[in-house]
């Protein structure tokens, strides 16, 4: 059984006139990292929030379909339980940070699950040394850096262990080492715990090309849905619904166009690159 | 072009509760520069930038802007001077329009009613955003608040602009629309400091790129220099863009010579391995 089902699922804000999503069914499964692709305006955050019941519970508005954990409507479960097991970090990390030091905001969520002392801080140790922070545990969250709050919000959800993690565009502040370093921790969140992982970007590079699935969203529509190399196959149709593509899908379209690969030689990650432009090239006798 | 622009010298700054966020740097900005600061999060390159404008006032050394002591300027005088786009754009938003917010900053500058309205229908236009000018900016989304304060910051017409990420959470259309007036602005001869992790934003906008570590400048040199140096930008925690990796590891095999940290220098090279050099469609 799929641990998250999204069946049929509208949402209209009050006072809108047009529905911001718009009939969207999708199956996540135990331990899959999935990446939901879409422009500005497309309903990504919105689709966030309507996973742990925030839509429509706080911001209101015309709702239609389900959020299924396991098989069970959100609706109809505590929210103690929903929150805890389907932990978000939202868009904007300021909006989410308020106590006085970096170790009190991760320790912030346990503490309100009841959790014992040793339990709590195990699991603070952690969520700070995997997103970098371990040497800042009393510094003020105001004063720090806009990629190290970004790291914060992400901490002191992951302390929740939830079974599944709903980062909403959690790379857009982060620097090389920070992305490199989430992308590795939700690689063993996933091996070591099945968790599965709902991410939001607007942007193909990095993150999609590594995930399992991409679902790509529209307007408000569930446009495609597959796995990368399934969905990243045109620069264009990216671009199209405000999809920044990945830098070597463009290259690989660029060297199509100039006829120097095929279109079906498309790629967008380094390995495939470098082996379809060896074996074309090589073939033409260049290199020599 | 080549007068100084911003001149900094020995320069240090400690916040108060202690963290020592700059701890040395000299650096010369000439008139029209277009400049990349790259570094990991923490490194220093926004409170660097916040002693440009007088924000932040150094706790040692000094900081020079068209030859005068940033913090001895007054706001006036800094807003005719310096545009800022802040990191969150919601720490500069605060009208009830659109329209307003862009008018704002001119209307304090004391601008005629003519050029007010020329400026704005300008810059909402080169952001995309005219249909917008009557909405209040608060109610729009994260993407459309940056486009906004782009446009607050654009239509200033400062001589230097300090665009701390200015593409952070906009999509690929807002995107384009940010790096074309951006682009425009170093055109029209504008100073431009740009703030960003993204290194293919870097290779499209800036001739010169400035890497922070710890407070402290390590790299400085041309942007296309550093970014097609994979091991050079390693040291400094940066990665090269994917196109400059992809050409490092194929470069011993195609006997690629020249620097590339864009696919066009990518299809360039691979054209000069081709046989007969540079003629189209061999196939």
């Amino acid at each position: 059984m799929s641990v998250l089902s999204i069946v049929g699922m509208s949402f209209r804000y009050r006072g809108q006139s047009a529905a911001t999503l718009q009939d969207i069914s999708l199956d996540i499964e135990r331990g899959e990292i999935i990446t939901i692709l879409g422009g500005d305006g497309a309903g990504k955050s919105t689709l966030c929030k309507t996973l742990n019941g925030i839509v429509p519970d706080q911001e209101k508005g015309e709702f239609s379909g389900a959020v299924l954990l396991d098989g069970r409507n959100i609706k109809n479960l505590p929210r103690s339980e929903v929150v805890s097991r389907i932990g978000l970090a939202i868009q904007d990390p300021e909006a989410q940070l308020f106590t006085d030091s970096v170790e009190e905001e991760v320790a912030f969520a346990p503490e309100n699950l009841g959790l014992p002392w040793s339990e709590i801080d195990s699991r603070v140790r952690r969520a700070l040394s995997v997103t970098g922070l371990a040497s800042l545990p009393t510094k003020s969250p105001s004063a720090l850096s806009g990629g190290q709050k970004q790291r914060l919000a992400i901490a002191s959800v992951i302390s929740l262990l939830p079974s599944v993690l709903v980062l909403d565009e959690p790379l857009s502040m982060l620097d090389p080492r920070g992305r490199a370093e989430l992308l590795a921790m939700l690689d063993s969140l996933k091996q070591e715990r099945s968790m599965t992982v709902i991410l939001t970007s607007n942007s193909a590079e990095e993150i999609a090309v590594k995930c399992d699935r991409i679902a790509l969203l529209d307007r408000g529509r569930l446009v495609g849905v597959g796995r990368p190399e399934e969905i990243l196959t045109s620069p264009d149709r990216l671009e199209s619904i405000g999809v920044e593509p990945p830098q070597l899908l463009e290259l690989s379209a660029l060297l199509s166009s100039e006829k120097l690969l095929n279109r079906e030689q498309a790629f967008f990650d380094e390995e495939t690159g470098a082996g379809r432009i060896l074996s074309a090239i090589g073939g033409r006798g260049g290199g020599r | 072009m080549n007068q100084s622009h911003v001149s900094i010298s020995g320069l240090k700054f400690s916040y108060p509760d202690g963290t020592q966020a700059i701890r040395g740097v000299d650096l010369e900005i000439r008139h029209g520069e277009r400049i990349g600061l790259a570094g990991e999060n923490g490194s220093g390159k926004t409170t660097l930038c916040k002693h440009m404008n007088g924000l932040l006032s150094p706790s040692a050394g000094r900081i020079l802007v068209d030859g005068r002591e940033a913090s001895s300027l007054g706001a006036s005088e800094i807003a005719a001077k310096v545009g800022y786009l802040f990191q969150n754009p919601d720490h500069q938003l605060f009208c009830s329009t659109v329209r307003e917010e862009v008018e704002f900053g001119l209307r304090n500058i004391g601008l005629g009613a003519d050029e007010i309205g020329r400026r704005v229908a300008r810059y909402l236009e080169m952001l995309g955003i005219s249909h917008l000018a009557e909405h209040p900016p608060l109610a729009l989304s994260l993407g459309l608040r940056r486009l906004v304060t782009v446009a607050s910051v654009l239509a200033m017409e400062q001589e230097l602009l300090i665009l701390d990420e200015p593409i952070a959470w906009l999509d690929a259309k807002q995107k384009a629309s940010v790096v074309g007036a951006i682009r425009q602005a170093g055109t029209e001869g504008r100073t431009t400091v740009v703030i960003s992790h993204n290194m293919k934003l870097m290779a499209e906008l800036t001739d010169r790129l400035i890497v922070m570590t710890g407070g402290s400048i390590r790299l400085d040199g041309k942007t296309k220099d550093i970014l097609s140096d994979p091991a050079a930008m390693a040291s400094v925690g940066l990665v090269s863009p994917p196109v400059t990796l992809l050409a490092e590891s194929i470069k011993d095999a195609l006997h690629f010579t020249r620097r590339i940290d864009t696919n066009e220098d990518f299809v360039s090279a691979l054209r000069e391995r081709m046989p007969g050099g540079g003629t189209r469609g061999t196939g």
